[in-house]
């Protein structure tokens, strides 16, 4: 069959639509995907920070009776959580820390000498600030990856 | 017989083609709609962080403060905007953090200190306007003109509510 300008229109139409239609039906899936894998990255980031603070108030409520002492210290220059117990007539101190983008937990009897290399790992964190603002009240602020910041108050109600 | 020639078979899938845009069409709508809900419910979810992060924070103020000052002097310290306003027999401090506006009802009556905390989104004119009055209120720390402090719009729904109970008596 000869290919007049008419044949040719009629053929290369449809062929334009069809790869119109591939070209959107790409942009869609590749948007969606993009959208999705946004949400899912900032939905994680927002709840790293939150878990880790939520994680340290937690081990400050576990730990607020008479028998232990909480204060706020540090390990090796890194900002720590420092709770002490008594076992067996012997005293443990628990360091919660922040070190290498991750937040760590190291107990430890008090008669050894204890570095930052020795904490297991809990959860991944940027950085970590805790402050002892009055005797029964703790600021935490805990920073993640993405520099977002939660910022919380503990309160102790052991005398 | 009708013959099919090659101009019938275009059209044909021309037709075809048309079809499968408006069913693709509907289609992506449909996705673009879902990708957006999950967007909006994804900021709904942050902002309901940001809410329960805060007023987790107020409770644990109300648990640790022996008096009804010593907490709105607490609140006054821990945030950045703070509005007092004395009501009878209560006192309402509002805080502004983000988007997210605090409302805290504290009574003292008895030896127990209660504080009802609301959490509503900052989004409507009454509490933009109440936003930028703030800022001025923030600079002093405190302010205890009523009319100052009347942000929020209570016909709106709070997005968290919490209410926190400390029994003072031992203490004070």
């Amino acid at each position: 069959m000869k290919l007049t300008p008419k044949n040719r229109i009629l053929i290369s139409f449809p062929l334009l639509l069809l790869l119109l239609l591939a070209t959107c039906a790409i942009y869609v899936v590749m948007s969606a995907a993009i959208s999705y894998k946004d949400i899912v990255s900032e939905s994680a980031l927002n709840d790293s920070a939150r878990i880790s603070a939520a994680y340290i108030e937690e081990k400050i409520h576990q730990n607020d009776s008479s028998d232990s002492s909480i204060s706020a210290g540090e390990l090796d220059g890194c900002d720590a959580l420092l709770i002490t117990n008594s076992y067996e007539g012997k005293e443990y101190t628990t360091y919660i820390y922040c070190n290498d983008g991750k937040l760590y937990e190291l107990m430890a009897e008090n008669s050894i000498a204890v570095d930052k290399t020795m904490g297991t790992e809990v959860t991944e964190l940027d950085s970590m600030n805790i402050e002892q603002v009055q005797k029964n009240r703790f600021n935490v602020t805990c920073q993640d990856q993405k520099k977002h910041t939660t910022n919380i108050v503990i309160g102790t109600r052991s005398e | 017989m009708h013959r099919i020639t090659r101009q019938n078979k275009s059209s044909i899938f021309l037709l075809e083609l048309i079809f499968s845009i408006l069913i693709f069409i509907v289609s992506a709508a449909i996705c673009v709609q879902l990708c957006a809900n999950a967007r909006v419910l994804s900021n709904e979810t942050a902002k309901l962080d940001t809410a329960v992060t805060d007023c987790s924070s107020i409770a644990e103020l109300v648990y640790s403060s022996d008096s009804e000052s010593a907490l709105v002097a607490s609140l006054e310290d821990n945030f950045d905007k703070v509005m007092v306003n004395d009501k009878s027999g209560a006192q309402e401090v509002r805080i502004i953090n983000d988007d997210i506006t605090i409302v805290c009802e504290i009574e003292s009556a008895n030896q127990m200190l209660t504080a009802h905390i609301s959490a509503y989104e900052e989004d409507s004119p009454e509490s933009t306007k109440t936003s930028s009055k703030s800022s001025a209120a923030s600079s002093k720390g405190s302010s205890n003109d009523a009319s100052n402090g009347k942000p929020a719009d209570k016909s709106s729904k709070p997005i968290y509510e919490l209410n926190a109970k400390h029994f003072t008596g031992a203490k004070a």
